[in-house]
């Protein structure tokens, strides 16, 4: 079993799911910005910050890339290597876009992770909305707290 | 990628046989031909080459050498491997079909890759 560790409660039976069918040894979730969501295989804080940096520039690069040649944004990235190869794909939940970045060695292939990744993009997408509006109430809430605590201290 | 079409050409006209492909073992994906009408090629091609994988490091475990053909036997019909390289022959087929043939016929064309 992978080790991980996901920020969006939502994200973590989608992710878990995808680690274990497509058998990639690392993915990690996050907005194209680099705020990491959650993430499966890595040891470090250090780790996910890189990978999470990297995979941001990558997409923006690869985005623009995309408009220049197609006028296109590019929907996903793949880099094979002999041992190992690199796949990031773009799906939308939440209401927001994320991008899921995972490594994977000769114990599975793009096929496998292509595949995987789709259910993992439609298991996401279908939660869609209630995420949306559960991270808008959450938001809500959190800001009138705030506020009351600004205007009046905290309650305890 | 002529040759291609033509080795997938030729294992479709085996009667029972649905679906034909060409697909990289390394990475599962379709090379040439399709896992037939109405079924999802992509999807088959990267389930069959996983399958096979495992197979063959299952056989090179157990002492056997390596695997070189592979069926699944399933309710409605079979699909079977073969695998020469960098490159597995994948066919769906009926339940009615000719087994030992079709096998022949894929290890012969896994000559031709």
């Amino acid at each position: 079993m992978i080790a991980g560790a996901v920020s969006a409660p939502w994200l973590d039976a989608p992710l878990r799911r995808f680690v274990q069918d497509s058998r990639v040894q690392r993915a990690i979730v996050l907005h194209p910005d680099g705020k990491v969501l959650g993430q499966f295989g890595f040891s470090s804080a250090v780790e996910v910050m890189t990978a999470c940096a990297l995979a941001a520039a990558i997409n923006a690069s690869g985005k623009e890339l995309g408009r220049q040649l197609g006028g296109r944004p590019f929907l996903g990235l793949h880099q094979g290597g002999r041992k190992q190869g690199v796949f990031m794909g773009s799906c939308a939940a939440g209401g927001k876009e994320c991008l899921l970045l995972a490594a994977f060695d000769r114990d599975s292939t793009l096929g496998l992770v292509r595949l995987y990744f789709a259910e993992f993009r439609d298991a996401v997408g279908d939660m869609d909305r209630r995420s949306d509006t559960d991270a808008e109430a959450r938001d809500l809430e959190s800001d009138l707290n705030s506020s009351l605590d600004a205007l009046f201290g905290p309650l305890n | 990628m002529d040759e291609f079409d033509a080795i997938v050409a030729r294992l479709q006209r085996h009667q029972g046989v649905v679906g034909v492909m060409l697909v990289g073992m390394e990475d599962g994906m379709v090379i040439a031909g399709d896992a037939g009408p109405g079924r999802d090629s992509d999807t088959a091609a990267a389930l069959a080459t996983s399958l096979f994988r495992r197979t063959k490091a299952a056989s090179t475990d157990a002492g056997l050498g390596d695997a070189r053909f592979v069926r699944l036997e399933a309710d409605r019909g079979h699909v079977c491997a073969a695998a020469k390289g960098d490159i597995a022959i994948v066919t769906v087929a009926g339940t009615g079909i000719n087994l030992g043939k079709l096998r022949l016929e894929m290890l012969s064309a896994t000559e031709l890759l």
